[in-house]
């Protein structure tokens, strides 16, 4: 039993940081129903940039401000150039875009920063709590506080402030939106920046409690992003937020009961599971298909 | 149907003219199709052994643009898993032939069942699942495979892949120098170009781009939607197969990691790159997508981050790719 | 067909065409007063990080042979071709180096995929190859069977270092009950496979996980699972990267006192500062000890710093030596057809030890050293190192 609750809360603590990316990734997601593949290559970028301003001698804090900055700046730049030429057309090419834009950051950071693994530079706390049996770091603990906040902080923007209720507006209906005045283009680019900004957090703080910065840290946190924005509902924050959590602790069990190395295919079988089930997932408005 | 005497259309035949085969008209043309015949037909003569492995691993990879151009361009649906489907095809050579000694005939046979298959299986779901969330789902069956072939330790050999392949056989000829491979992918090739041709060009293509265009209409017209999507997974997943169980017999080995992500990107953009729902196009797309890199190696390390450019270049500024009569942009309704 | 339409068909092959008979022009010539190598490994792409380190060493040696006078008067010269640990790619390199006529033969590749896969190209055009890093076991197994001539492979292949992997954890540290945690890539799974076959009948394999590398980062599900199995030494099959995360995650679960044994390829110095305070005392067999005092170990190890800023790792140590193995070859008086057979008659002196052949062109005798973590450094220890080369 002991193992069970270790194992439940190693997949806590994996799944605060899935859920804190995946937060930000539903913000785009959630509104205008585009799947941002660059989403975890942004993130993987600006962490770099943080931990090379710390290696180059920057405070912390000057660090984390710049990892944060990059982070808004390409989320804008991928908005312009990789989604705004498309929002007329379907679905798929601005997801086509994506994709390219998220392999053009990979390149780069390879080509910048190598393809190793780095270490992050800076000690976290590992001092270990027990509660109930199963074995905590102090750090786990900070990370899901850190990522409730962030998820609390965002649904008070989307929900309660002027520009949250334009978002939701454009969600709704973007044409109309438009129609009705709403300034599309700047709601929409402020929406890739904050998802991004949302994202880099996380980026930071897997980078720290894993000791590893590494190019091909953007395209797995995408993926199990996405995975977790499905589990959870497409376009609803909490969901996105339970949804990580939840899809960590299933790889943890599937890890620790069935096998590890199938991974990817637990994943992958959940996602099938909920979208032929309920396509809706936990939290999200059913959509209906005409066909 | 009036027989009128165009220039440049030659009676070749009158009775293929008029009967189901109107898909041979369009490639009946004789001022491109004898010289572009001789060159393929001769292409060992002319060539050096480097130069002859490229034209054959691009005609390898046209199989497989032509399967990711039925699935994604005549019938739109957006699939990431064709590496998976040129994997199975890739192993069911490594197991049935390296491990059992099955002939090559039944090995292709098998190894285009399984990939139809398993593209089978995926088209099921698939319904259920509309444009870019077919995307990642199928990037999940990719992985999965990866997955499976990595761990499956005793049938696949896991990481280390399944080394010392025979060479394929038909009764006693054995494809064993670079210019018998070169013409044994050829034929292969020619199969798929026939299966796909026949399968666009027919009333039944005309019926998946029917689905693709319109649903709704579709369904009025008491077209039935689901076994058609599956049904051209499954034909652009045999086709992946082929493909894959060709490859198998051309390296000698298999491993798990030709089979991943970064294969079916590069399938998918020689899809689009080509034009979608272009049969000429795909070739195209395949001969740019193999033959440029070999020329420019020297771009190896920006790889990755060109076919991303090129991607975005291409969605944005020309959808259609080279010779395509689809638009890409236009493909899901929103 | 409307007169556009047929324009941009025409324009549309015209440019496909154009690009697959670009890379007909692809083939460089070159004068004859020069040995020419192609280096094969991966240039781009996952592994990247380990052809970049081959490509350093092999420089290195090129340069310091060329300013001593060269191969017998003339000049050694390096080609890279890019593998990226693919199958098809490395056919792809193959193919085009086997075309090059000026090419004496071929150093490479890291990877045994890629390796397993060139060799059958290379074999069949006659062109020999020499391996400092592709330690899979299924190549013996290829160039057995089909009589290839023409490999030689410097490293010790896993079927060598993985019973010695076993020998310290059994007779060396006397454990009994051993945990395996293996990436699970063409590295480290066939060292596990070879582990499991290598256990004596007293000990007990308790639990076995696998990762997958360079994308798990989150160790704690497989080691909570090992824990529960209550084993009392842990095997770690993989690279640093991996290994460093996986070690630094072992308090977490409450594995922080059990013996740790690394394969070769964790003795990178970045290991340390990736796992941190949990790396002291643990075990790390190496193909290559950085800190050995032969002459020429530390020649290089000094050269190597001062050229790259870095420290020289296993794939760096290896590539050094192949161009020396290929200029005392050439100056025996090897020919481009034999020049395998010439080499696995050699016997060579360099920063990894002393090099031998048997008649697989597998590497003779070269015992794995056992390194210890003291004091966030890596340590030779003797005790250890004897007990797992021990027969």
């Amino acid at each position: 039993m002991v193992e069970f609750f270790q194992q439940l809360a190693n997949g806590i603590a994996a799944g605060s940081i899935y859920a804190l990316v995946a937060v930000g990734y539903t913000l785009v997601f959630g509104v205008l129903e585009l799947i941002n593949f660059a989403h975890g290559d942004i993130m993987m970028v600006s962490t770099f940039v943080t931990v090379a301003a710390v290696n180059l001698g920057a405070s912390w804090a000057l660090a984390v401000f710049l990892g944060l900055a990059a982070g808004a700046v390409l989320g804008l730049l991928v908005e312009r150039f990789a989604y705004r030429p498309l929002r007329g057309a379907d679905r798929m090419a601005p997801t086509v875009t994506a994709v390219g834009a998220a392999l053009v950051l990979e390149n780069a950071a390879q080509l910048i920063w190598g393809p190793q693994t780095n270490p992050f530079p800076g000690t976290v706390d590992n001092h270990l709590i027990l509660l109930g049996g199963a074995i905590f770091t102090v750090f786990q603990l900070i990370i899901l506080v850190v990522a409730a906040c962030m998820a609390g902080l965002l649904f008070i923007i989307v929900q309660y402030s002027q520009w949250g209720r334009y978002m939701r507006a454009i969600r709704d209906d973007l044409p109309t939106a438009e129609l009705v005045g709403i300034s599309v283009n700047r709601i929409v680019a402020f929406i890739y920046a904050l998802g991004s900004v949302l994202g880099v957090v996380g980026g930071i703080l897997f980078a720290a409690y894993y000791n590893a910065v590494y190019v091909g840290m953007g395209f797995a946190a995408t993926m199990n992003a996405f995975v977790a924005a499905v589990l959870g509902g497409i376009g609803s924050l909490k969901g996105a937020f339970v949804g990580g959590l939840l899809l960590g602790v299933l790889q943890a069990l599937a890890v620790g009961y069935i096998a590890s190395g199938y991974e990817n295919t637990v994943s992958f079988v959940v996602m099938i599971a909920v979208l032929i089930i309920r396509p809706a997932g936990l939290f999200g408005r059913p959509q209906v298909s005409r066909v | 149907m009036k027989c009128a005497v165009q220039r440049g259309h030659c009676m070749i035949s009158s009775r293929l003219w008029h009967s189901g085969w109107r898909w041979v008209r369009p490639l009946a043309n004789p001022i491109w199709l004898l010289p572009v015949a001789a060159i393929v037909l001769l292409c060992p003569l002319l060539l050096n052994q480097y130069q002859l492995h490229v034209v054959t691993v691009v005609l390898i990879y046209v199989p497989l643009v032509l399967g990711q151009n039925l699935i994604t361009g005549n019938s739109g649906q957006v699939s990431m898993a064709h590496g998976a489907f040129y994997g199975v095809g890739a192993y069911a050579t490594a197991i049935l032939a390296g491990t059992y000694g099955w002939s090559t005939l039944a090995v292709l046979v098998v190894g285009m069942v399984a990939a139809g298959f398993l593209g089978l299986l995926i088209g099921l779901p698939a319904i259920r699942i509309s444009g870019d969330y077919l995307f990642i789902v199928t990037i999940g069956v990719n992985l999965a495979f990866l997955d499976v072939a990595s761990q499956w330790v005793s049938v696949t050999g896991g990481t280390s892949g399944l080394p010392g392949l025979p060479e394929p056989a038909f009764g006693s000829f054995v494809v064993g120098t670079y210019v018998r491979f070169y013409y044994f992918a050829l034929i292969m090739a020619a199969v798929a170009l026939a299966i796909t041709a026949a399968v666009v060009h027919s009333r039944f293509g005309t019926v998946v781009e029917a689905v693709r265009d319109d649903p709704v209409a579709a369904r009025a017209c008491g077209i039935s939607l689901t076994p058609v999507r599956v049904a051209v997974f499954a034909i652009g997943a045999a086709l992946a197969g082929l493909a894959g169980v060709t490859l198998g017999y051309f390296i000698g080995f298999v491993g798990p990691y030709d089979f991943g992500v970064e294969q079916s990107l590069l399938i998918f953009l020689m899809a689009i790159l080509g034009g979608l729902g272009s049969i000429p196009g795909s070739i195209a797309g395949a001969a740019i997508l193999v033959g440029l890199p070999e020329a420019l190696r020297f771009l190896q390390p920006y790889r990755l981050g060109l076919v991303g450019f090129l991607m975005m270049v291409l969605m944005i500024y020309r959808p259609q790719g080279l010779l395509g009569r689809v638009n890409a942009t236009n493909l899901i309704r929103k | 067909m409307t007169s556009t339409m047929r324009r941009s068909r025409l324009a549309g092959i015209a440019v496909a065409t154009c690009c697959v008979a670009l890379s007909f022009g692809a083939v460089v010539a070159q004068a004859r007063d020069s040995y020419t190598f192609a280096v094969i490994a991966p240039m781009s792409g996952d592994s990247a990080a380990y052809g970049l380190n081959l490509q350093r060493g092999t420089q290195l040696a090129a340069d310091q042979i060329n300013a001593n006078g060269g191969v017998s008067g003339s000049k050694l010269i390096l080609e890279f071709f890019d593998s990226q640990c693919l199958a098809t790619q490395a056919a792809n390199a193959a193919s085009k180096i086997v075309s090059d006529p000026n090419i004496f033969g071929v150093l490479g590749d890291v990877c045994s995929v890629a390796t397993l896969a060139a060799l059958p190209i290379f074999n069949r055009a006659g062109i020999s190859e020499i391996s400092g890093d592709a330690s899979s076991p299924n190549i013996t197994e290829v160039v057995k069977t089909k009589h290839y001539t023409n490999f030689a492979r410097t490293i010790p292949s896993d079927a060598q270092v993985a019973p010695g992997m076993v020998r310290l954890a059994t007779a060396g540290l006397h454990k009994r009950r051993l945990a395996i945690l293996y990436g699970n890539d063409g590295f480290g799974q066939p060292l596990y496979l070879f582990e499991k076959e290598a256990l004596p009948s007293d000990a007990e394999l308790v639990a076995s996980e696998t990762y997958t590398p360079a994308t798990t980062k989150d160790f704690t599900p497989q080691l909570t699972k090992i824990a529960a199995a209550k084993p009392d030494v842990i095997l770690i099959d993989g690279y640093y990267s991996d290994a460093g995360t996986a070690v630094s995650q072992l308090p977490r679960v409450g594995l922080g006192g059990v013996t740790i044994i690394c394969s070769p390829g964790i003795d990178h110095a970045e290991f340390i500062k990736l796992a941190g305070p949990p790396s002291e005392g643990v075990y790390v067999f190496s193909a290559y000890d950085a800190n050995n005092t032969s002459p020429s170990n530390t020649n290089f190890v000094k050269e190597f710093r001062a050229k790259y800023n870095t420290e020289p790792n296993e794939q760096a140590a290896y590539g050094y030596e192949l161009p020396f193995l290929m200029k005392l070859a050439i100056e025996k008086g090897a020919t481009k057809d034999d020049l395998a057979t010439v080499v696995r008659s050699l016997t060579f002196v360099g920063p990894s030890g002393t090099t031998k052949f048997d008649s697989n062109g597998d590497v003779l005798g070269k015992t794995g050293v056992v390194t210890r973590v003291e004091n966030g450094a890596f340590k030779f220890d003797a005790a250890a190192t004897a007990a797992a080369n021990a027969k």
